[in-house]
């Protein structure tokens, strides 16, 4: 959601890199497919898709600190404040990048589905039968509590991408701002914006190593090596 | 903030809202009847005890008198199970009318339980785990077989 600024060249730049790209459009299969996976009772389909979006949440969480500029927290969140100044009018927002409101929006969808998946983990069903892989860690009565969080906070989530998918409706229809495109191909046409600086491929591989190694290693049970 | 912004704002804020009051349902708000309670606690109990069993037989070297509190439990109450259900004990519950228009093949499956209950006590009396990993993949048959045709589906 970025601001254009008077003045400048419309630069194309690369907005989103290739892993926020591809992590965004998983969490777009990866949810239904969650749903509908534990809807039809395909419990084992259900907890592989938890496991692969437990790494893929623990490599977005790596790449907020060691990725491209625009993937970083620390250049899009800001504090309470700077939300309030932006909702009045008084800022424009960064020229690239969220703006504070959208990046408000992205730590509430991200910290609920690290709940999720945490709730997942620890979930079990009534007949003590079924559970996350981290349940021998908690009573009975814990796991099964888990479970019924699991559900409701699922809830949250919906409620969150309503609000997603409303925001860039409005983006398109009331701002003529197509954000989706560049979710797609990660370029952007801004007025006087800079390219912000892209990581190099390497680091991603080695997010992905040790995201998808640390995800494997919870989702085995976390057993000493 | 321009006009539009604000709206889309004010729009989301009342649609939180308006979700926040649509809450959890609160469970059956009739007053059970003591067997109901009862039952629920007991197969709450089934419940902890097949916890314990699967997370003691994941272990290294599972020791079946670990479990032996567990499956004293369910050796006792599993036969009473039939006795659990008198009739029109099933509203605001998970048990399906089918258990009171099929009594005998019911009573069958519960009787599957104990069963194989008695097959995880010989292990625990005996101290074999190979054993105990047998019943409890007998007694998880049992429950599933009971609760495909008697309880609730989610």
């Amino acid at each position: 959601m970025s601001e254009s600024r008077p003045g400048g060249e419309a630069n194309s730049i690369v907005l989103w890199d290739l892993p926020v790209r591809l992590v965004h459009w998983a969490w777009v299969i990866l949810l239904p497919g969650l749903y509908f996976s534990w809807k039809t009772g395909n419990m084992d389909i259900h907890v592989v898709l938890g496991e692969v979006m437990l790494a893929l949440l623990l490599f977005r969480l790596l790449w907020g600190f060691f990725g491209s500029e625009n993937a970083r927290f620390a250049s899009f969140i800001k504090g309470p404040q700077a939300v309030l100044t932006y909702l009045r009018g008084g800022s424009k927002g960064p020229s690239t990048g969220h703006n504070p409101l959208g990046a408000l929006s992205v730590v509430a969808m991200i910290a609920l589905m690290v709940l999720q998946v945490a709730l997942g983990l620890f979930a079990s069903d009534t007949d003590g039968l079924f559970s996350g892989p981290l349940d021998r860690f908690v009573s009975y009565d814990t796991s099964l509590a888990a479970a019924e969080l699991h559900e409701s906070v699922f809830n949250l989530i919906l409620i969150m991408v309503a609000l997603h998918l409303a925001a860039i409706i409005f983006y398109r229809v009331i701002r003529k701002d197509d954000l989706v495109r560049p979710m797609i191909t990660g370029r952007k046409t801004i007025q006087g914006a800079t390219q912000p600086a892209l990581a190099a491929p390497a680091r991603m591989i080695i997010c992905a190593v040790v995201a998808a190694a640390l995800a494997y290693w919870i989702a085995q049970g976390m057993h000493p090596m | 903030m321009n006009r539009s912004m604000k709206y889309l704002v004010i729009t989301s804020i009342m649609a939180l809202g308006l979700a926040g009051c649509s809450g959890g349902e609160t469970a059956e708000e009739i007053v059970q009847p003591e067997i109901v309670k009862e039952r629920q606690a007991n197969f709450k109990k089934f419940g902890a005890a097949f916890k314990a069993l699967k997370e003691e037989l994941a272990l290294e070297s599972p020791s079946a008198a670990a479990v032996a509190p567990h499956v004293a439990n369910l050796a006792s109450l599993a036969p009473e199970i039939p006795t659990w259900f008198p009739e029109g004990t099933a509203e605001g519950t998970e048990a399906l009318p089918t258990i009171w228009e099929q009594p005998e093949e019911f009573e069958q499956k519960a009787m599957g339980l104990s069963a194989a209950a008695q097959l995880l006590q010989a292990a625990v009396d005996t101290d074999d785990a190979a054993a105990l990993g047998e019943a409890f993949g007998e007694a998880g048959k049992a429950c599933k077989a009971c609760h495909d045709t008697f309880r609730q589906k989610k």
